[in-house]
């Protein structure tokens, strides 16, 4: 694709954001977002992904701008809630926190009070939709999902085996996640040999869990574990010191990148590591060409998390669209009735389920070259949790 | 027993390690009471001083391990006469509160200067091999970990035991008044305690970034956590009490991983503070900490 048909087709994308008509003032859509821009999840944030999308869309005009206010919530859920508080009574139309229930649902419980939406462009856990929230909208799809697909590539690639390493250090991420990798795993015809407790994030020496590990028998094939990087970029490193060739499960903390050097190289990544990600940048497709265009704005690009920002923000614009009005209590009914919405992380997201959870395409990412690559892109069908 | 002998080594570098760091904070509260939380950011300052060396070219390990420490032991002599002599005299609340700030200042300088999120430092990564030894497979890094742990603990010794401003340390552990009124300058004193921290944390700092190949802006707050841990285990202000107390919970991490099944491992954490709970129940000074008796410093 050629640069100006990059631009052809950002023009386009947000051309397709405007009304019909295009008479008279902007209405101002409000959006609060206290985000993780320091501390444990400031790898993953969607600051500038909303930043940008939110930048593009006032360029290009039309029936709505985006007024954004962003600040640091340093990932801890109490200054979140706090800026949260702060951003509602200033009177924004949706509010976000760090991307974990612990502030999530104090938040959204807040806002609740103030008829605002609360959004997380990457919370994935499984409680957010079973705490009876009427306003909560995310754009990154939950955990079973991310775990089912992962668990079909995993066994794809000839995985049969696996050991599940779980905590309890972010919920049903880091405590369930892996629980349904397992449960797609055995259904696909492999096996769960066994799990290793890890104490949470930070941890410098995975030495003692990697000697338990060695001690198993049968060895596993392969290994999943739901963590942050730079933790789970340094047990794949010492992993491969301790002479383990065992394959690298994980979810979408593990899309960051800086892994593969953390790792310790392609060699210790390429064909021995796969996680379900958020959005994979695909030559010419909707989030190469936003991802490209904010990098030429000096934006600096955190893999697909950078494109949920973007995504929430197309949500948004796309609900008072369809609902006709910046009502939050009307723009969520739109959300959740009358998608699916165009975002840049996949062709679309919808909500039309009895959860309102989004369902859209879920990537599988691996490594060549110590690059990532696109492993599988799909829709899981058998799918832990929600059939229950 | 190939599988206990591999954990008990796991066990003693992982100790090394929070000895090393208990060390730093012990020396610097027995010579001026105060409990230095901003030691953790030396392991920052090593790290990210490596790694702006190596993204400036300089690729030998061996510079990268020198410049590392050199860099750290400055900046603990700069923090000494910029932020902690001004507050020599005041509470020691007043200096608990200006190590804190000094902490979150040095954080945020790395988030502010380089990025929050990781960053790789690969360089010391050839420390990882493994070699094998009578039928054991360990890294050169678990060797040097205990080896030159011992060697700088020993050299500590020689230090404190062997020379003029060693002896002068250990006296002013007991009454700094008493050592000035011997002729020796309190800034000296002190400014050497930092520096020795500084050294021991450098040292520190190298293994847990060998280890982990990655710095990040908090990388340092959980080891002088544990440090400090470490150093109530074994009686603060007690050098040897610092080393073991470092090494017994290095020792007691790992066995609560060995022996705890996996559906009490969230009892993990739980578990080691009980068992510090306990020691410090039969001995509240530590394991190696002393009564304090008339004429003596009490803080």
């Amino acid at each position: 694709m050629k640069p100006g048909d990059t631009m052809k087709w950002l023009g386009l994308s947000l051309c397709a954001l405007l009304p019909a008509t295009n008479a008279g003032a902007a209405e101002i859509l409000k959006i609060g977002a206290p985000e993780s821009i320091s501390g444990d999840w400031a790898p993953y944030t969607a600051a500038h992904g909303l930043r940008c999308m939110a930048e593009l869309v006032n360029e290009a005009g039309g029936d709505y701008k985006i007024e954004l206010e962003v600040k640091d919530s340093k990932s801890e859920p109490q200054l979140a809630t706090a800026l949260a508080q702060q951003m509602l009574d200033d009177g924004v139309v949706a509010v976000s926190g760090t991307p974990a229930s612990d502030s999530l649902i104090p938040i959204a419980q807040l806002a609740a009070g103030y008829n605002a939406i609360t959004f997380s462009a990457m919370n994935t856990q499984v409680e957010m939709f079973a705490t009876g929230l009427g306003n909560f909208v995310t754009t990154a799809v939950p955990d079973p999902f991310n775990a089912a697909a992962t668990a079909k590539v995993a066994y794809d690639h000839g995985a049969r085996t696996a050991v599940l390493f779980v905590s309890d250090a972010a919920g049903t991420w880091t405590r369930a996640l892996p629980g349904w990798f397992g449960e797609v795993f055995e259904k696909l015809g492999g096996k769960v040999t066994g799990t290793i407790e890890y104490p949470g994030f930070g941890i410098t020496d995975w030495s003692p869990f990697i000697s338990k590990l060695k001690t198993m028998n049968p060895a596993p094939d392969a290994i999943h574990i739901s963590s942050i990087n730079p933790d789970v970029g340094v047990l794949i490193r010492q992993l491969r010191a301790a002479g383990m060739d065992t394959m690298v499960l994980g979810s979408d903390g593990f899309d960051d990148a800086t892994l593969a050097s953390v790792a310790g190289g392609a060699a210790n990544v390429d064909g021995k590591v796969f996680f379900a990600a958020h959005g994979f940048p695909t030559p010419g497709g909707s989030l190469a060409v936003f991802q490209a265009e904010c990098a030429k704005r000096g934006y600096e690009i955190n893999g697909a998390f950078f494109g949920l920002g973007g995504d929430v923000i197309k949500l948004l614009v796309g609900a008072a669209k369809a609902a006709g009005s910046t009502d939050p209590k009307a723009m969520l009914e739109a959300i959740y009735t009358k998608g699916p919405f165009e975002i840049v992380t996949a062709p679309t997201i919808s909500f039309d389920n009895p959860w309102h959870y989004p369902v859209k395409e879920v990537p599988v990412m691996g490594f060549k070259d110590g690059k990532p690559v696109l492993m599988s892109s799909t829709v899981p069908t058998d799918v832990p949790h929600f059939k229950k | 027993m190939d599988y206990l002998i591999e954990q008990a080594l796991n066990g003693f570098s992982i100790g090394a390690q929070y000895s090393l760091l208990a060390l730093g904070l012990a020396i610097v509260f027995s010579v001026m009471g105060l409990v230095n939380f901003a030691h953790g950011e030396f392991i920052g300052v090593a790290g990210y001083a490596m790694f702006a060396m190596a993204a400036m070219g300089m690729t030998d390990p061996w510079l990268l391990v020198v410049f590392a420490m050199a860099t750290v032991t400055l900046v603990a002599l700069v923090l000494e006469r910029v932020a902690f002599r001004p507050v020599r005299n005041a509470p020691p609340t007043t200096g608990l509160l200006t190590a804190f700030g000094v902490g979150i200042i040095l954080q945020n300088l790395f988030l502010l200067m380089v990025s929050p999120r990781p960053k790789a430092v690969p360089e010391l990564s050839a420390l990882n091999q493994t070699v094998e030894v009578a039928g054991h497979n360990f890294t050169i890094l678990q060797f040097l970990e205990v080896g030159v742990t011992s060697v700088a603990i020993a050299g500590l010794v020689w230090f404190l035991k062997g020379t003029r401003i060693g002896l002068a340390m250990r006296a002013a552990a007991l009454d700094f008044t008493t050592v000035r009124l011997m002729g020796m300058r309190a800034n000296r004193v002190i400014a050497t305690a930092f520096a020795i921290s500084g050294l021991l944390a450098s040292i520190a700092a190298i293994f847990f970034i060998a280890r982990r190949g990655a710095i990040d802006p908090f990388m340092g707050l959980l080891p002088v956590l544990k440090a400090f841990v470490a150093c109530v285990l074994g009686g603060f202000g007690s050098l040897p009490g610092a080393v073991v107390g470092g090494l017994l919970l290095g020792l007691v991490e790992v066995l609560l991983i060995v022996l705890l099944p996996d559906k009490l491992a969230g009892l993990r954490d739980a578990s080691v503070f009980l068992i510090v709970g306990v020691i410090l129940v039969f001995r509240p000074q530590g394991i190696l900490g002393r009564r304090v008796e008339l004429g003596d410093k009490t803080a």
